[in-house]
């Protein structure tokens, strides 16, 4: 977990300065004194070599303070603080609303394999998967902002939380779907059956629980896409989470607020990695319990 | 393979928007960036797909957007897929710290949204074509190095790797004739996949602004000029997310389609 | 007690039709071992399949008549059958390592059945769990143990144990041992001796190992390729056997020994 957290601190780093010029362009006056500008430079920290400022920033970031803003001169990590919020508000209710929707969806259609329903909802899941995110946003917007007038553009929730929940859903319902295929060829479904129990008790105590595994482990992976996604419609909708800050401080070469919301980002991936570990090995036997 | 309608279509579609793209310069009405309208103009019969704000003929744009779009995905994904098998082969074969080692990057790069790694570099550089294709390509590699990697650990364990080694062939040679062939099944699949995902990229990514510039013209960015005018002209939004859904589509299909092909046959009738 | 008359399985692929079990006729006298011989593809699992209607798609029963002591079990409606699943009549399964469900302790796989069939409570039910467990030689006390905590032969007394919770009259195991070392393989079939004495059990032994079907079985089926081609007490079978197919059986055992 650290290791992976310096990797991706340090390869971050080293992408921001890579850039040929450096951030003092942005906002200083291309005609001033060159002393001046050798002071500021020495001000911000940036005429040490690389790796010395890799150290410390690194040295802060150990305590949370991701420096100042280019921009807007106030502390990283109170801007991140406001916005954050906002992003989970988009993320977490999410996050749940898909996990609602895709697991009955999946163990239906891998039950009902084939059926009307199973056809029906294929179709979604690879149309979902297959449209842009971005655009999805759009055409939401288009349909019930401008034609429809039933929802606002901006600054409400409900357009942003639908466009992520529909991204999310189409893969991971698919993938349900497969993992309860899975698990209903398994032998075991059979000898519960051979033991009379209703079709009821082996899909939900038998089959559910197995198929759960491959879920939990996807859910995982797709923590990294899950920010990715809400980054871009945070843009679209104008949302004031992190996403958007993050965006905007790209454009802006805001160095600082780039570091800072990477790392964020990064350990909530990390934690939220480390959840879905917790969940599988509560449903998994096997983790808990090695081999004896 | 021929037995999957989806697949089928899916083929048809691509090999149709293979060749409108390619020949984009001879069947387009008009030339992407001509005026030939005022202003915005919804789809008629002189422009199919109606006009941008500038007064620009879409299905004109759209079919050089094709041109930009498949172009893209098939760099980035060649890209990513030379990246990614190399590094799979590498570490499935030697295994040992070469394979801690890669792994690890692989993790490192996995943890990030790729997103915004993507749009990092893009913003310090300017962004091109060029440069659209070689940033998605070094950003998804990944995926098919761990799936490389996999299947390489599967046939190392097989009898006839063991057998080469033992008439001592060298490493290389063990790869490529021998390893590599087994494993294309897989890699296959996931160049399909791979270029659907490098097209929606490069299309976020130009409808951020850091992809294809105008005026040359990508269905992203296309569809970034589209946002001011949702209310007046909403075939400029809707048309080009269109085209990149059904390409995605397809691309989709036929991977599903080479993947049944390749899985085993189920179960056969009991003993 | 139980009579099977003409049962036909069909399984139909993408390459055609292929009959599995093609109008075999048999029965099984109350408490004998009776054996079901064939090699794969002969249509014998698929046979143990069907006499609990367990046969799934790609195959279909398509005729004839299983009779439990006078019932046709093909013509009772769902429900009822499940009530006689797991209780008259038991199955024990080849792959001790996938048929138990990872995520279920034994002790649990083993109650949930007789809490089905005897409404039981979960306390009665663990009682009978646990004599269960000491009826396969397996301690108690591991009742509450997972699967993947026992070794292959541990797990199919852990099978046995499940079939035999609600006291069945029939038992139907399918190559029980095929996947086990030999020793282990010894174990289970004195233990499935003990405990058709002990239960008073009926048993169907199918498997591809003649030389088990002599050892245990006091009459046997042949089977080759959906078809019985010979049927009589195990002695008879082994000294003169009358198919063709049953004397290559019967030489290629006599050549090992």
């Amino acid at each position: 977990m650290i290791p992976l957290l310096l990797g991706i601190s340090f390869l971050s780093f080293l992408v921001m300065h890579l850039a040929p010029g450096d951030p003092t362009a942005l906002f200083i006056d291309p005609n001033i004194d060159p002393v001046e500008l050798a002071r500021v430079r020495a001000n911000w920290g940036l005429d040490q070599p690389l790796f010395i400022q890799y150290l410390v920033w690194l040295k802060n970031a150990l305590l949370l303070d991701f420096g100042r803003s280019y921009t807007t001169g106030l502390p990283v990590i109170a801007e991140i603080g406001e916005r954050l919020p906002m992003t989970l508000l988009l993320m977490i209710p999410s996050f749940i609303l898909t996990l609602l929707i895709t697991i009955p969806v999946g163990v239906i259609s891998a039950v009902r394999k084939n059926s009307w329903f199973d056809n029906l909802f294929t179709f979604f899941s690879f149309a979902g998967m297959a449209i842009p995110t971005f655009w999805l946003g759009l055409m939401l917007m288009l349909v019930f902002s401008v034609q429809l007038h039933w929802l606002p553009a901006v600054g409400n929730l409900a357009l942003p939380l639908i466009t992520m929940t529909i991204g999310s859903l189409a893969g991971l319902t698919r993938y349900q779907r497969g993992a309860m295929l899975e698990v209903l060829n398994q032998e075991y479904i059979r000898v519960a059956r051979a033991k009379g129990l209703p079709e009821r008790l082996v899909i939900f105590k038998h089959a559910l629980r197995n198929a759960l595994l491959p879920t939990i482990t996807i859910l995982g992976l797709s923590l990294p896409d899950l920010f990715g996604g809400a980054f871009v419609i945070e843009t679209i909708f104008a949302w004031p989470g992190m996403g958007r800050l993050g965006v905007q401080a790209i454009f802006q070469r805001n160095y600082p607020t780039i570091m800072g919301i990477v790392m964020v980002s990064a350990i909530l991936i990390i934690v939220g990695n480390l959840l879905a570990d917790i969940a599988y090995a509560i449903v998994d036997p096997r983790i808990r319990y090695g081999k004896k | 393979m021929g037995k999957n309608k989806a697949a089928r279509f899916g083929l048809i579609v691509m090999g149709l928007f293979f060749s409108l793209a390619i020949l984009a310069p001879v069947i387009a009405p008009y030339s992407p960036d001509e005026i030939s309208s005022v202003g915005a103009t919804a789809p008629s019969s002189q422009h199919l797909f109606g006009t941008d704000d500038l007064g620009r003929d879409l299905l004109s744009r759209s079919l050089y957007g094709a041109q930009i779009s498949l172009t893209v995905g098939i760099v980035a994904v060649v890209i990513s897929l030379l990246l990614g098998t190399l590094a799979g082969a590498v570490a499935g074969y030697y295994g040992g710290w070469v394979d801690g080692l890669i792994m690890r990057t692989v993790d490192v790069m996995f943890a990030f949204p790729s997103i915004f790694l993507i749009l990092a570099i893009q913003s310090m550089l300017t962004p091109n074509i060029y440069n659209v294709m070689v940033v998605i390509g070094l950003t998804s590699w990944m995926g098919v190095a761990r799936l490389v990697r996999g299947e390489f650990l599967r046939i190392r364990q097989l009898q006839y790797v063991e057998a080469a080694r033992a008439i001592g062939c060298s490493d290389l040679r063990i790869i490529f004739r021998h390893m590599l062939p087994n494993a294309q099944g897989p890699i296959i699949v996931a160049a399909t996949l791979g270029m659907a995902g490098a097209i929606l990229t490069e299309s976020a990514l130009s409808f951020l602004g850091m992809g294809v510039q105008p005026p040359i013209s990508s269905w992203g960015n296309m569809l970034m000029d589209s946002q001011a005018y949702m209310r007046d002209a909403p075939w400029m939004a809707v048309i080009p997310g269109l085209l990149i859904m059904i390409t995605v589509l397809s691309l989709y299909f036929i991977g599903e389609g080479i993947r049944e092909t390749l899985s085993p046959k189920e179960r056969n009738a009991g003993s | 007690m139980l009579e099977v008359k003409n049962l036909s399985v069909n399984y139909y692929v993408d390459e055609g039709t292929v009959k599995a079990v093609a109008g075999v006729s048999f029965d099984l006298k109350e408490g004998e071992i009776l054996g079901v011989l064939g090699e794969s593809g002969s249509g014998k699992s698929t046979l143990g399949y069907a006499l609990l209607r367990l046969v799934d798609q790609p195959g279909k029963i398509v005729g004839g008549e299983i009779l439990l002591n006078g019932r046709d079990l093909l013509l009772l409606p769902e429900d009822e059958l499940r009530r006689l699943r797991g209780a008259k009549i038991a199955m024990v399964f080849q792959d001790p390592f996938a048929a138990l469900n990872p995520v279920l302790t034994i002790g649990e796989q083993i109650m949930e059945s007789i809490i089905l069939h005897q409404r039981a409570t979960r306390r009665e039910a663990r009682g009978k769990a646990v004599e269960a467990l000491r009826a396969v030689k397996i301690d108690p006390a591991r009742i509450d143990d997972y699967p993947h905590q026992f070794s292959g032969g541990m797990r199919q007394r852990v099978v046995i144990a499940m079939a035999l919770a609600c006291r069945p009259e029939i038992l139907i195991a399918d190559e029980p041992t095929t996947a086990l070392d030999v020793t282990i393989q010894a174990e289970i079939l004195a233990l499935l001796r003990e405990i058709k004495a002990q239960f008073n059990l009926s048993i169907i032994y199918i498997t591809h190992n003649f030389g088990i079907i002599k050892e245990l079985c006091d009459r046997v089926v042949v089977m080759h390729k959906g078809k019985i081609v010979e049927a009589g007490e195990t002695r008879t079978i082994f000294d003169h056997p009358r198919d063709a197919y049953t004397k290559k059986l019967v030489d290629c055992l006599r050549e090992l020994r």
